[in-house]
């Protein structure tokens, strides 16, 4: 299945503009965060914590909405969900 | 002096919003939270277009290292209250405005007072767990909240209308930890000039706010783009209510 993601911030760098990211049916976020964090140790870095949990500085939002919300990184995936990945930014 | 009284300082932006939109800031309490980087920001935009009272809240003290970005404050302001800093700056910028400083932090005791002396709140926070308890407060109080935030050359913009959009807490659940994030002081403007523009909109109408709508601004090249966003049904802070 088809997931269109969506990278924002300095995840734009490693992986370009929105793309289609293929999954198998069934996946979850997990499976996707882990998907993308094996294209390379910088990204795998960016994404999870020493702890193999995802960075607390880390948004991932399943069709508008945060995945923390949902099912946190179980949370199950269909076809043509769209997931945007962006960093938290806290600063004022 | 012309017949309003302004000197005719409004009269470029009265072309756009007329003059009961010019009227209707004029009646309007902006409560702003944070008188650092966007805070400094929102409160010059808000102050020369004329808004009537603002209330700038800020327990800080100037530091020369705010220099580069919080506009508000200047070399001789250092070691002195950032709020009442802000509140002199705002009334030199332009003395229509009724500035009032309120020298504290943002906390539980004393947001749900503030909030109710208003009638918008815009977020200028720094850390998230402030940005939480505003929330709250300003949907407790059903006021709308503009929120904004910088690290570095990145920014997020959103306007929360209670009951209605996602609010903060729905967008982001969890407050990530809180962190010294590099600024730089024109970020701070593009953010705050936004959040402005969206306060501007919302108390002269027209227009089409941030609402589910979260605007990313990546400065670094120049690009924005937005992330659609709804509400939590289950939210803790605005999920009581039947969506609108």
């Amino acid at each position: 299945m088809l997931i269109r993601l969506k990278p924002f911030g300095r995840f734009r760098a490693p992986l370009g503009e929105e793309m289609d990211v293929d999954l198998p049916v069934g996946s979850s976020v997990s499976d996707l965060l882990l998907r993308l964090s094996s294209l390379s140790s910088d990204l795998h870095a960016q994404i999870f914590d020493a702890g193999g949990e995802v960075r607390e500085d880390v948004n991932v939002m399943v069709n508008g909405r945060h995945f923390l919300s949902l099912g946190g990184t179980s949370t199950p995936l269909e076809e043509g969900d769209e997931v945007a990945l962006f960093p938290a930014v806290v600063g004022g | 002096m012309d017949d309003r009284g302004d000197g005719g300082r409004y009269d470029r932006q009265i072309r756009l919003i007329g003059p009961e939109g010019q009227k209707r800031l004029a009646r309007s309490t902006a409560l702003v939270i944070g008188a650092g980087g966007l805070g400094s920001a929102v409160s010059t935009y808000l102050a020369v277009a004329g808004i009537g009272r603002m209330i700038v809240v800020d327990g800080d003290v100037v530091e020369e290292s705010n220099l580069n970005r919080q506009i508000l404050h200047q070399t001789l302001d250092i070691g002195r209250p950032k709020a009442v800093s802000a509140a002199e700056t705002i009334r030199e910028l332009n003395p229509q405005v009724e500035a009032e400083a309120v020298v504290d932090y943002a906390d539980e005791d004393n947001l749900e007072g503030l909030v109710a002396r208003a009638d918008l709140a815009v977020d200028a926070l720094d850390d998230f767990y402030a940005r939480h308890l505003l929330n709250k407060a300003a949907i407790d109080a059903e006021i709308p909240l503009f929120h904004g935030a910088i690290s570095g050359f990145d920014g997020q913009v959103t306007t929360v209308i209670p009951h209605k959009t996602p609010c903060l807490r729905c967008i982001f659940p969890h407050p990530p930890k809180r962190e010294t994030s590099p600024a730089i002081g024109s970020t701070c403007g593009v953010i705050g000039s936004i959040q402005a523009t969206e306060v501007i909109k919302y108390l002269v109408g027209g227009g089409g706010l941030l609402e589910g709508r979260l605007l990313i601004w990546d400065g670094s090249r120049g690009r924005s783009d937005e992330i659609s966003i709804r509400r939590n049904p289950l939210c803790q802070d605005c999920g009581q209510r039947r969506e609108i």
